[in-house]
Parts: structure tokens; sequence; C-alpha cells
């Protein structure tokens, strides 16, 4: 009879079977709302726990690289020496000044965009330092590509002339560089920034001209003291100064500044020192070490307190679907006496926590996403938003979220799901 | 007992591991039903008669003899081809007639055919509803329904997947006595279109729509006023 024929087939319309299974997995839903909103609600604290401490670190993150760049300079290229400088802490005590194995050159920022991580190389500043002659007396000239200094030096602050884009602070590094890279080209060649002491001692103020070897410059902005050496000098446009000095295309150091976020400072340094054999290449991180080891520290309780988070929502599902299937076990006895095959009955257990996974995923995401939104702010003010913008939902974030609470509902169903498909239907339906 | 009976049951015994030892529920019973046969199954509480309803049903292994249905060793065969079974030659109607609460008359009655491999579902769990005369109220609830509309739907899903054999354990149970003669009268007009009844009944009145009654107590099968004798 029919029964002998398809004993052993597969069903074809498997399609249309999950359909059915699925709408009775909706159905009970529907009617165990407490049951199904517990449980949803388990996984999506979880959720919702684990997506606003990775956001805030992330954050945290982006705020120590938004730091950095605030810092300035985070890569310092000087000559190699031929002797072992004989100075300690800013005091010179050799009687003749040493001399670089090689000087540098303009050549070396071209080389400098070669190395595989150039992308990262955000700012380069080189600089020619050397003395001139003002009014009798001498004074240091620092010359400088003003705009690339002035994108470097965010912190100074003038009187006088402002650097043309400066004040255009952004959230994005990105839109940063495309803003920035107008700062401080509203400078003219004879034109030049003095220090504050540098312009105390020679009575400057802006609009004031002073003489160097000879030739005359206007003083368009004079440098509030800062406490750091560049109160003492005036800076000038680097091919002037090469010019004045007699050193053409020669550069004294380089300063450069990296986005860090995803590229390690001491990887860019080995690439640099590779490409520059005859410089000494510093990576100058020790300004947000410390902040770093606490950022390493909250991300170790991050994800130890989502794991934990996690660990409990599973154990939520655990039970709810324990407590679930044991009080449905009379409709289990009556699914397998109508012919339902054990397969069939996890696919509606399994098809239960599924749907409600996903709502916990989604709805864990959401609150995680609104409450990341109103701390971030306030925890990592400067978090620029290169990998987590507040503004927008991150799809990546939101599909692991979903992803991990199903992984975690269909785990913790699994057994609930087993036992309810290995009930004996004539003791469930209290035959025996 | 006839080689050519649609069910046979052949020496079955059933006993439970209970506090006091070992319980015989069932003792060597023989029992042959042929096709079209209406038969009530009728003893004192304790007297096996769910035991053998549930044998008979494929759920309820015994621990000696065979079932055989259409020629299957029914207990040969594995849980999953048992499940197999179940869904193709047997019809339920329980004594708590045990709907589905969250499913509406129609897809309770369609519960069979969800893993089937069949077109027009629906349709089909609607004939069978006609069939009990409740195609109208097919969209309710069980809660929205009578005591006596929930017993039409338990047997239109007992029905919907031509089941050759209806199992029923005690289906008037908790019905009044108008609502039972309904019943009894549905069961006699499906053993005309072809079904095997088997109804379990501790009710003299029911029994007496069935062809043949087949009396149990203590595990032992008096067949007509005839013990099983093997």
């Amino acid at each position: 009879m029919h029964f002998k024929t398809i004993v052993g087939v597969r069903h074809k319309d498997a399609e249309e079977l999950e359909m059915r299974l699925i709408l009775i997995a909706i159905n009970n839903i529907e009617r165990r709302k407490t049951k199904a909103i517990i449980l949803a609600a388990g996984l999506s604290i979880a959720v919702l726990a684990t997506v606003t401490l990775f956001t805030i670190t992330v954050a945290m993150r982006e705020n120590i690289d938004g730091q950095l760049d605030e810092f300035g300079t985070n890569i310092l290229i000087i000559p190699k020496y031929k002797e072992i400088p004989l100075s300690y802490a800013g005091i010179n005590v050799s009687s003749v000044d040493s001399q670089p194995a090689k000087e540098l050159s303009v050549k070396d920022v071209s080389l400098m965009r070669t190395i595989p991580n150039r992308q990262n190389l955000n700012i380069i500043s080189p600089k020619l330092v050397g003395p001139v002659k003002i009014s009798g007396q001498t004074a240091l000239v620092v010359g400088i590509q003003f705009a690339n200094e002035l994108r470097i030096k965010t912190w100074w602050q003038y009187t006088g002339k402002q650097p043309k884009g400066k004040q255009d602070a952004v959230a994005n590094p990105r839109d940063l560089v495309k803003k920035r890279a107008v700062a401080g080209t509203n400078y003219k060649r004879n034109e030049v920034i003095a220090g504050a002491v540098f312009a105390k001692k020679f009575k400057l103020k802006p609009g004031s001209k002073i003489s160097v070897n000879g030739l005359t410059f206007k003083v368009a902005s004079v440098l509030k003291p800062a406490g750091s050496s560049d109160d003492n000098v005036f800076f000038m446009n680097l091919t002037k100064t090469q010019k004045i000095l007699n050193k053409p295309r020669q550069i004294s150091f380089i300063e450069a500044n990296a986005y860090c976020l995803d590229c390690p400072l001491p990887k860019l340094v080995r690439q640099l020192s590779k490409k520059l054999p005859y410089a000494k290449v510093l990576g100058l991180r020790a300004a947000v070490a410390q902040k770093e080891q606490t950022l390493a520290v909250f991300t170790a309780f991050s994800i130890a307190s989502s794991a934990i988070m996690l660990i409990v929502a599973a154990l939520v599902v655990f039970t709810t679907m324990t407590a679930s299937v044991k009080e449905r076990t009379r409709e289990i006895g009556i699914f397998r006496a109508v012919g339902f095959r054990k397969k069939h009955i996890i696919a509606i257990i399994m098809s239960e926590v599924v749907l409600l996974s996903i709502a916990g995923g989604l709805t864990g995401y959401l609150t995680g996403f609104i409450v990341s939104k109103m701390l971030v702010p306030v925890i990592a003010p400067q978090a620029k938003g290169f990998y987590f913008n507040p503004s927008n939902i991150n799809v990546v974030v939101l599909g692991i979220s979903v992803l991990a609470a199903f992984l975690i509902g269909a785990f913790a169903a699994l057994l609930p799901a087993v036992r309810a498909a290995n009930k004996d239907p004539a003791s469930a339906l209290r035959f025996i | 007992m006839p080689d050519s009976s649609f069910v046979k049951l052949d020496n079955l015994s059933k006993s439970y591991l209970g506090p006091e030892g070992s319980i015989l529920a069932l003792k060597k019973t023989c029992l042959a039903i042929e096709e079209s046969e209406f038969i009530a199954i009728m003893g004192p509480s304790g007297s096996g008669k769910s035991t053998l309803l549930s044998i008979l049903g494929a759920m309820n292994p015994p621990t000696g003899g065979t079932l055989e249905v259409d020629g299957i060793n029914v207990y040969s065969l594995g849980q999953e081809r048992l499940a197999d079974f179940r869904r193709e030659y047997l019809g339920f109607v329980f004594q708590q007639l045990q709907l589905i609460p969250y499913l509406t008359a129609v897809e309770n009655t369609m519960l069979p055919l969800v893993v089937k491999r069949i077109a027009d579902k629906r349709g089909l769990a609607l004939e069978a509803l006609a069939k009990v005369d409740l195609k109208d109220k097919a969209g309710r609830l069980p809660n929205q329904l009578s005591g006596g509309e929930q017993a039409r739907v338990a047997i239109a899903r007992a029905i919907v997947n031509s089941a050759d054999l209806i199992l029923a354990d005690e289906p008037t149970g908790n019905l009044d006595s108008e609502n039972s003669k309904n019943i009894m009268n549905l069961f006699l007009e499906l053993k005309k279109d072809g079904h095997i009844i088997v109804v379990v009944t501790h009710s003299l009145e029911d029994a007496s729509y069935a062809d043949r009654i087949v009396n149990i107590k203590d595990g032992l099968i008096n067949d007509n006023g005839k013990e099983s004798k093997s």
C-alpha cells in the first residue's frame, strides 16, 4: 500500500514543510508570549551589553588615536651621527659639533611616500634649522612648509594673521585631511611666523618688518607663548630658508604624523628605517602608552563581561526552553502520534528559538546602539568615528550581533529540542 | 485467526515495571480485525484497554508477540518509520481530544498532513471538517468551540489522512448524550466509508454501535464472550 512506497522516501517539498512547521512555531510564540519575551529579552540584554562595551572600547581606541593626532608628531626622522652625541638633557658638552653621516634632503620626503604603509602617513613636515643675523644679532630660523607644519601644530595660537582652514574642526579624519590641506596656504613666501620670546626680544608684532641676512620679511603672525622651543625661533618658507642658509634642498629633520588606528607605529618605523638607512627614525608613542594600558585593561574587562552576559543568556534560553518543553509534553506527544518525526519536533522547537534569538539580537543591537550613542560622546569625546560612527548603524556589528544571538539561542536550545523529540508519545499522552 | 485480517495481534503481551515488581497489563492477546469493522473494547479501569489501544496505535511496543497491520510487522519498524506508519495508517481520537489550543480547527485538522508530501493540505482539511459538519467553524480556536464540536474536530483530524484504522479512546467521555449519539453515528458513517473503527468505551450504549465487542479484564481478552486462547 501507499506506506510501503513512502517509507525511506525523502521529502522533496522541504521548503513547504519547513514553512508549515515555522507556522506552528510562530503560533506557539504568540500563545506563550511571556516565555517568548523572557527568552528574547535575555538574549537582547546580553547583546545590548556586548554591543555597548564593544562600541565604547572601539571609541576609546579612536579617542586615544585622536589624542595622538592632536599630539601632532608621532614620527621623528633625524640624521644618524658618526659619534655618540655628547649632550644630556639639552646641554651640549661637546667642543665641536658632531657631523651627521649624511644630511637629509627633500628627496627623502618623496622616498617616505614609497613605503608599503604610505597611506597611513598623514602629514610629513620637513624642516631646516639654521642661524641667521637679524639686526646684528644671531637668531634661529626654522624653514617649514607652512601647509604641512600648521596641520601638525594644531595647538598653536596666533595674534595677527590666522592660518586659513585651521579652525575647521571636523569629526572624520578623512574630512580633516581635506579641510586642513588648505591650512597655512595663505602665508606668502616673504611672510614669517614669530615665536613669542623671539618677537619680544626683537620687539615684533604682526605687520612688523624684519631684515634677515639682508632680505626683508613681514611678520604675519606672532605665536602666543607655549612653553616650548617654538617660542624662541621664527618660521619661514622652507625653500626661502634653504636659499638664505645656502643649503639648497637640504633639511635638518622631518616630523611626521601617521594615522595609527590600524597601523602599529613600530611597523611604520621599520618601513621608514629600511627606506632611509642613513636616518634615525623614532616612533613617539610614549605619550599615550599609559592610556593604551588602561584601554587594554578595559578591553579585557569588556570581553569578560560580555562573555558572562552571553553565558547567562544561554542559560536563560536553556532553562526557558527546558520548562517550555516540559509544559508542552502532551502537545509534543500529539505531534508524534499523528506522525511527526523527531526531526520535525526539533525543527519546531529550533524555529521558535531562532526567531526569538534573531528578534533578541536585533533589539539588543538597536538598544546597544542608542546607549552607545549617549555614552560615547561622554566617555570618548575625541573618537573620530573611523570604525564607529555614532550617527550610523554599523551593518557589520548588527550582523555579528544577530548571528551571535542566533548561535547562542540555537546552541542552548538544542538539548531541550532533542529531549522533546525523544519523548515517548504514549507516555506523553498518558496512555501508560 | 484468518490470514487475510487487516489487523492481527498475535500472542501480544505487555508488562510494566511497577513499584512492586513487574505488572502484566496484557496477557498473550490474540485479536483479528477485518477491513471496515467497528470494534468496541470494554472493560473496567486498569483492565488494559488503553494499553491495548496504545499498542494498536504503534506507540507502545509490546514485550511479547507481534502486531501486523496490512501485512506490516509494525514493531519491527524503527522509531522514525513508526512515525511514518502512524501518519499513513492511523487516526487517533484521544480521550481528552488533545486539540492544539493555539491552532484553529482547520489547522488542527491539518496536523497529520503538515509533514506529508501532498498538495492542497488546507483543502483536504476543510473536506474532513465538512464530513463532520464543521466547515463553517474552520477558523475557530478550540476554546471557541463546544465540547461536541471539539470532538468532531478531533475526528476530522483522525480521518484527514484517509487513515485505515481509527482508534478512539473514550471519545464521548466528556459529552452529553445528544453529542455522544452524533459522534457514534459519525463513526458508523466512517465505517461505511471503509475505515476500521476501534473504540475504547465504558458505555454500553456507545458499544452497541459496534459490530463486535471485545471485553478485557486483567489483561485478558474475551472476544464476544470467548477468551483468547493461545
